[in-house]
């Protein structure tokens, strides 16, 4: 196994705040490599400054060897990075197959030419990406919802909608934040089997969690952040025993 | 009886107008959530632009320097082509500003194009504008034929510029817009290059703008600054929030209602005295009717519809069937 996405020195400061402090770590290709942390700890900033939505201070990010810090948004999706976000991410207004063709990248429709000029290349696309929001749609279990707009699906069926359309976009390395959140206790083990399933299909997942038991079963790897600054790095079971990450989650033993 | 055609005929080329500046602010905000106020500004460009380019020497007083004495085919697409330009020029750095902000630039752009019209008499022949456009069509059509054949005209005109949005409205690329709208760092991070979708439908928008812009001017016969105040903007917007953001259906039948609600008005008869209440309480009466729609019917009156997905070949009328099971 190689790393995947290397985080190299990232430092992001928010005036005199330091979000991020030197940040080094790795996630391995074919792993799924979980982000703890107490709250306010710059798991979210880290996912922020890896996707491009904000600019690190200092240090960078490489995706397969590949500098990606200072990319735009878009440019870092199309690498083959997606991400879901800790609000939902969902098109409100679509129905639920919009929602997964709309991520669909670089479509022919897309351009206001070929809607004139190619609409029978366009059908023959819609049809092909229909097919597999089809598939997609049975592995999240949201085929009789087909036609129903996003804004009128529970809590859990909108986050498995959210990853169901990451499949849609063939991405290599999946980012989720809080997929665990608003999700009901019952459906955490369907979900949690779901990213083992696409896992073992070969997409690499990177997880912020809040839900420990969730996280612990899921991952094969974690990192730990406090205050902006890594500090563990392991197995589940590893990092769960260290004690600097029993103190960071329930403060120093007198 | 003959008149009453007439005044119908003239209605329904005002519609017709009206419409097609409707159905540009629906392509602006209804599926791509652009709040842009400013498109009677872009109807001012293309109107003017038209009026040069079909423009013969300037007579009498008349200030301006430039006349092009070309057809009205040509003063068409130059209405179009031009305000295109205008509007990409206009775009570069607004549609980079988000929701409010941008609201606010296309309504200072409006305001600064009609005191341009007044100001550059060199150009736009100042607040003389320009009268006796020339309409198409003019010397083959006589007397009161051509109102009813302008009124046609219009009418055609609007029809395809309708099966052209309603075409981009349910393509992939307006499906991108509606995503853009619904939820925009969600779109970006799906890889959507937003930027470029805004501009896109921005352009596109402002083009029919013109056209509507140079078809006003052959309804008008004149290009005046005075007639591209921000009025023209905000009927277009409540026409399309009372027939209902997001489909085209909604803009035209918003525009319908609107404008037919205030020809109405004309038959109140009146005496010169009661002139100008009438004309403010039918302000008061437009106001409150839209906050009466949007308090009972926010969606509008012809709310937007999900489209159906699309049918795979092979796979027939498999709705009804998956109905059945789940009874």
């Amino acid at each position: 196994m190689s790393a995947m996405l290397q985080v190299e020195g990232v430092s992001k400061y928010f005036g005199g705040l330091k979000a991020l402090d030197d940040c080094t770590l790795s996630v391995e290709q074919g792993s799924i490599t979980a982000l703890i942390g107490p709250n306010g700890s710059g798991k979210t900033t880290l996912f922020n400054v890896i996707t491009g939505y904000i600019q690190a201070t200092r240090g960078r990010v490489l995706f397969e060897g590949q500098t990606i810090t200072g990319l735009p948004i878009h440019r870092i999706a199309n690498l083959g990075i997606a991400r879901t976000f800790q609000v939902s991410s969902l098109f409100p207004k679509l129905t639920v197959w919009e929602n997964l063709l709309v991520a669909y990248p670089h479509q022919e429709g897309e351009s206001l030419w070929s809607v004139f000029t190619r609409p029978g290349s366009i059908r023959k696309q819609e049809q092909a990406q229909m097919e597999r929001a089809y598939s997609s749609l049975e592995r999240i279990g949201l085929t009789q919802k087909l036609e129903e707009k996003a804004a009128n699906l529970s809590a859990p069926e909108a986050r498995m909608l959210e990853i169901g359309r990451q499949l849609m976009f063939s991405p290599r390395l999946v980012l989720l934040d809080e997929p665990s959140s608003g999700v009901n206790p019952a459906m955490l083990d369907i979900l949690a089997n779901r990213i083992s399933e696409l896992n073992q299909q070969g997409i690499t997942f990177f997880i912020i969690g809040h839900n420990l038991s969730f996280i612990m079963k899921l991952s094969h790897f974690m990192h730990v952040l406090q205050y902006g600054k890594l500090i563990s790095s392991g197995l589940p079971q590893s990092v769960a025993r260290d004690e600097r990450v029993i103190e960071a989650y329930l403060g120093v033993h007198q | 009886m003959s008149n009453f055609i007439l005044f119908l005929a003239s209605v329904t080329a005002l519609i017709g107008i009206y419409t097609l500046l409707t159905l540009a602010v629906n392509l602006h905000y209804g599926y791509a959530g652009l709040l842009s106020f400013g498109i009677v500004g872009f109807v001012a460009v293309g109107a003017y632009t038209y009026a040069i380019v079909t423009r013969a020497a300037p007579v009498g007083e008349d200030v301006y320097h430039f006349y092009f004495n070309q057809p009205w085919w040509v003063g068409f697409l130059a209405a179009g082509v031009v305000t295109t330009i205008f509007a990409f020029l206009i775009g570069l750095p607004t549609l980079r500003v988000e929701g409010d902000y941008l609201l606010i630039v296309t309504f200072a752009f409006a305001e600064v194009i009609q005191k341009l019209l007044s100001n550059e008499g060199w150009l736009t022949n100042g607040t003389r504008g320009f009268i006796n456009v020339h309409q198409p069509f003019r010397d083959v059509i006589v007397g009161k034929n051509y109102p009813l054949f302008l009124a046609g005209l219009i009418v055609v005109i609007v029809g395809i510029v309708y099966l052209i949005a309603q075409r981009v409205g349910t393509s992939p690329f307006g499906r991108t817009l509606r995503a853009m709208r619904d939820n925009e760092p969600a779109a970006l991070s799906n890889g959507k290059n937003v930027y470029s979708f805004k501009m896109r439908i921005f352009l596109l928008g402002a083009a029919i703008c013109g056209l509507a812009g140079a078809m006003y001017s052959w309804y008008m016969t004149l290009a005046l600054p005075s007639l591209f105040g921000m009025s023209v903007s905000f009927a277009a917007w409540i026409a399309l929030i009372l027939g209902g953001q997001g489909n085209n259906k909604g803009a035209v039948v918003g525009t319908i209602v609107l404008l037919g609600a205030q020809q109405a008005f004309k038959f109140i008869q009146l005496t010169p005295a009661m002139a100008p209440i009438i004309s403010s309480i039918q302000l008061i009466m437009e106001g409150l009717v839209l906050v009466l729609i949007l308090r009972f019917w926010p969606a509008g009156l012809v709310p937007e519809k999900s489209p159906k997905p699309p049918r795979l070949p092979g796979v027939k009328a498999e709705k009804p069937q998956g109905a059945k099971e789940e009874a």
